[in-house]
């Protein structure tokens, strides 16, 4: 019976055979970055290199290069290690208080484990990054228990900081080589020498970072900043991290590639990690999470009841260019419960044992003209149209 | 290039401190440019103009453009590392650093600084190789005691050949005091032995000081010449009368003393005395003829003939002092007004005829000798004969090139410079480490915060000043309301980390805590001194084993102490980085 690891090779391989070249090599990297081995990751690096001076998109002629490259990463056992699932962070009954503003955070409770990953939605101003930074142990809570189960555990809250990672939106300005930062960052974390620069290497390489190896960090574009932020964050080996609105500034293409990534690495087989990142991006956050934390005013949707108020309807949010009424002729008033139109989308409120399906055929059968539909009864979406 | 890159990339995969610091290269730098000042400092002084230009080796690099290019070129230095090293902060980015991390880090940038700003050791290195390599310290003192045997003839300084200058023989060196005919009584003990030598009572003695040190209380201070008498041993040496006028039978100085012990001194003096004593005209111009020869050698300008300046010297008459011989050639208007008082008195001899003379005049030429018709007498008269030229000569600087040459031999690096130099690296390490630790704007409301509380500290102690009186109450109150404040700073410092306050407050604290620390510990000596003045004698402050310890040790005890509260402080430190706000 094949273990993680060799299905994930076996994966890469068929991504790669399939023409999913980019996804193939992203996962092959983060398999032979499994390994931890200087070995396996020269020989990685040489196909890296062949790979990356290949300037065109088809690289089917490199297939046996890779199907070699995967077998030798294959060579190296990774037994399984089973922890995604293990607790990480507990905080309960979270509570922020700021004294001037009145804002009031919580009380929150969040039950991190290792391997999930959790979006935070929410409009501006409700609280996403203070919750984000107190989970961070950037902040103090006013109130409730925050406790941290590393593998290993910490000496002093400095040795806990260096633990936790926090990715704030506006990242911190680096001076110098894009390759210098992060071998510092390495270095730090106690690997040294040439093992140090190969894991550089092979994180530059999996984060899309080779081209811009050479260059400065200033000289990076947003986008790029981002993925050197990102590589720099995993070459610390963290169980838990938290970003906040990592999504910003990012076009389509690289929003759903950096989100593709985290997916990957939360769900690392060898080293998962617990991941918290709030974003604006609705479908993306819940494309990707595990579970998704909406909050207003401070307040979880738990906490705020929305959960039970719509209780297993369908809710549908569509864009038309049909008038209101147009939309209720279609259907009957057995099936709609209501409709409430946000300036922009119309949201349908459906009664209960209406499936999405049902509504589609009526639209077809109805040649209801529409731009856009969605399903967001299970989806905070269904939040931010009130 | 491929050097730089492949050591920096040695660096930081292996010595990540060393790399962010950029010790190495700013280490490469310094030896550069310590290298640089020393070949400067080499080639500073090339001949004895030069090397007279300054009075000491020191001023040669703080009296000149040299220590302000040695100041920019640190600066420059500096702020570009500065720049590099702030660039990566693996503190500030929570990195997993090892505990004793952080005091290394400030060790490496303190030794960066003070590599960076001690040119000046370079420069005298260099300056000191060049003197000792050109001249040889065994001729320079041969030179030296020429010259200072010679100095006995040099009637430079009129004061030197006066007679409370004389020194030999026993029981000189006497105190003097005189008074006028009319005056009798108030400088001279009348009860004791004194004479009368033109116009004026003389009385030579020796004061007993112990004496004087311990009636006055152990205030020292100079006793009035009118209140001294009880205190007077009084010598009769009266058979020295004629030297009250001045003369080189008085002369007992050194002209140059570098490296001349007491022994080579009283030498000196035995021969100046045997000399003077043999009268021997012949001998002291064969002791004089050196000097032409030396003249030369040190490019010493003079006019001096052998002939008027035995006549200055003045052998068969005491040695008394006929004039002094010009220490700079001087110009026509003081030529002019010294021609007068340069001069010999000669004598010539006229024939007179007796014819025709009446008796008056007569009696005054019979008493000259007559020729041996005797119809004529010949009638001495004496006669000022002129100097041709003022004698002048002109030592100039001569001092300054032993005195150089000697320190080049002898000197040790300056122990105060050093003391400043080390102040100055520890004050910019600890600046630039709590800017790297923490951030500007802790920074400045440091300074800010200090600057208040040392307001408060001024305001307090003029307040409570207000009530008490005495001057040392004054000085011990602002004493211990400094210490008073220093401590409750640290403690608070410490209460605050503890307690978790604020952290840009605990940081404050932390920042204020170090830098007050090694002025604390100064202040506690300052404090025990005060009160062995008070309480004890003054003589007791220069004798207390404390303080004459404190006197040479002083100084590396406070450093050490403020180097090991840094080390100490990193902990916290670490620790507060790593609380939340």
């Amino acid at each position: 019976m094949k273990n993680q690891q060799e299905i994930l090779i076996d994966k890469a391989v068929l991504f790669f055979k399939r023409g999913d070249f980019s996804l193939g090599y992203r996962t092959l990297l983060d398999a032979a970055l499994h390994t931890d081995n200087v070995t396996i990751f020269k020989k990685v690096i040489e196909f890296v290199k062949n790979y990356e001076s290949y300037d065109t998109e088809d690289k089917s002629s490199l297939i046996t290069d890779f199907e070699n490259c995967a077998n030798t990463v294959k060579e190296i056992p990774i037994p399984n290690k089973n922890l995604i699932g293990k607790t990480i962070l507990e905080g309960n009954n979270l509570v922020k208080e700021y004294g001037k503003s009145k804002f009031v955070l919580g009380p929150v409770s969040v039950e991190l484990k290792k391997g999930d990953i959790y979006g935070l939605v929410g409009e501006n101003g409700n609280g996403k990054t203070t919750l984000l930074t107190m989970l961070a142990s950037l902040i103090k809570n006013s109130a409730g228990n925050l406790s941290y189960h590393f593998s290993e555990g910490y000496k002093d809250h400095y040795d806990l900081k260096s633990k936790l990672v926090y990715i704030p939106q506006r990242t911190g300005v680096w001076y110098g080589s894009v390759i210098d930062n992060l071998k510092f960052a390495l270095v730090h974390h106690g690997v040294t020498g040439e093992k140090n620069e190969l894991l550089v290497y092979m994180m530059i390489a999996r984060f899309g970072l080779w081209k811009y190896k050479d260059l400065k960090w200033k000289e990076l574009s947003s986008g790029y900043k981002m993925r050197f932020e990102l590589a720099r964050t995993l070459l610390r080996r963290p169980e838990i991290v938290l970003l906040d609105e990592p999504l910003a500034n990012l076009d389509i293409l690289a929003q759903q590639i950096i989100l593709e990534d985290l997916k990957m690495l939360a769900k690392s087989h060898v080293n998962p990690i617990a991941m918290v990142f709030s974003s604006q991006q609705l479908y993306e956050v819940e494309k990707v999470s595990d579970k998704v934390i909406y909050l207003r005013n401070g307040k979880p949707s738990e906490e705020l009841n929305l959960e039970g108020e719509e209780g297993n309807q369908l809710i549908i949010e569509l864009d038309t260019q049909s008038s209101r009424e147009e939309i209720e002729q279609n259907f009957d008033e057995s099936q709609l419960e209501k409709i409430e139109f946000n300036g922009g989308v119309y949201i349908l409120y459906f009664k209960k044992d209406i499936a999405f399906n049902t509504v589609l055929s009526i639209i077809a059968k109805n040649d209801l003209s529409i731009q856009y539909i969605r399903d967001i009864s299970k989806s905070t979406r269904r939040f931010f149209v009130y | 290039m491929n050097f730089i890159k492949k050591v920096n990339k040695y660096l930081v995969e292996h010595y990540p401190l060393i790399w962010n610091t950029r010790l190495v290269w700013m280490l490469g730098i310094a030896l550069l440019l310590h290298l640089i000042f020393f070949v400067v400092g080499y080639n500073y002084v090339n001949n004895q103009k030069e090397i007279v230009s300054e009075s000491n080796l020191d001023s040669f690099y703080f009296g000149t453009s040299v220590v302000f290019v040695a100041i920019l070129l640190s600066i420059i230095i500096l702020l570009v590392w500065i720049l590099y090293y702030l660039q990566n902060n693996a503190f500030k980015n929570l990195y997993n650093l090892k505990k004793g991390t952080l005091f290394i880090q400030f060790c490496t940038i303190f030794f960066i600084f003070f590599i960076n700003i001690t040119q000046y050791y370079s420069f005298k290195t260099g300056l000191k190789l060049k003197l000792r390599n050109t001249y040889a310290w065994e001729e320079i003192d041969t030179d030296i005691k020429e010259f200072n045997k010679l100095s006995l003839f040099l009637l430079q300084t009129k004061s030197d050949y006066n007679i409370d200058s004389k020194k030999y023989p026993a029981p000189f060196p006497l105190d003097y005091s005189d008074d006028k005919y009319d005056r009798l009584g108030r400088h001279i003990d009348t009860t004791k032995s004194y004479f009368k030598y033109n116009g004026y009572y003389h009385q030579f003695y020796k004061l007993d000081h112990k004496r004087i040190l311990k009636d006055s209380k152990n205030i020292s201070y100079e006793i009035r010449e009118s209140n001294n008498f009880k205190y007077r041993t009084v010598f009769d040496v009266s058979k020295y009368q004629n030297l009250i006028d001045g003369s080189l039978l008085n002369y007992s100085d050194e002209l140059y003393s570098y490296d001349q012990d007491s022994i080579d001194y009283k030498n000196r003096l035995k021969f100046y005395e045997s000399l003077l004593n043999r009268k021997d005209e012949k001998e002291i111009e064969k002791t004089i003829l050196p000097f032409f020869d030396l003249a030369k050698k040190y490019n010493v300008k003079h006019n001096l003939n052998v002939d008027d300046w035995l006549y200055l010297i003045n052998t068969k008459n005491d040695y008394l002092l006929r004039g002094t011989i010009q220490n700079s050639k001087p110009d026509e208007e003081r030529k002019e007004r010294l021609k007068s008082d340069y001069y010999r008195t000669v004598f010539k001899y006229d024939t007179v005829s007796l014819a025709g003379r009446n008796e008056k005049e007569l009696f005054f030429l019979r008493n000259s000798p007559l020729t041996k018709d005797n119809k004529n007498a010949i009638v001495k008269r004496s006669e000022k004969e002129y100097f041709s030229e003022i004698p002048y000569c002109n030592l100039g600087r001569l001092n300054y090139f032993f005195k150089n040459v000697h320190e080049a031999y002898n000197s040790k690096p300056s122990k105060e410079i050093l003391y400043v130099l080390i102040t100055i690296s520890f004050i910019l390490s600890l600046l630039l480490f709590l800017f790297k630790v923490t951030n500007i704007k802790t920074l400045l409301l440091s300074f800010v915060s200090g600057s208040i509380v040392l307001i408060l500290v001024l305001l307090s102690i003029e307040y409570i000043s207000s009530y008490r009186t005495g001057y040392h109450s004054r000085t011990y109150l602002e004493v211990w309301v400094f210490l008073l404040v220093g401590f409750a700073i640290i403690i608070t410092s410490l209460v605050a980390f503890k307690k978790r306050w604020r952290k840009l407050i605990t940081a404050i604290l932390f920042s204020l805590a170090l830098s007050i620390i090694p002025l604390l510990f100064v202040a506690m000596i300052s404090l025990y001194e005060k009160f062995i003045r008070n309480k004890h004698l003054y003589k007791e402050v220069r004798r207390d084993p404390f303080l004459v310890w404190f006197d040479d040790y002083g100084f590396w005890v406070v450093m050490a102490i403020w180097l090991v509260s840094i080390g100490i402080y990193t902990i916290p430190i670490r620790k507060w980085k790593g609380l939340p706000e």
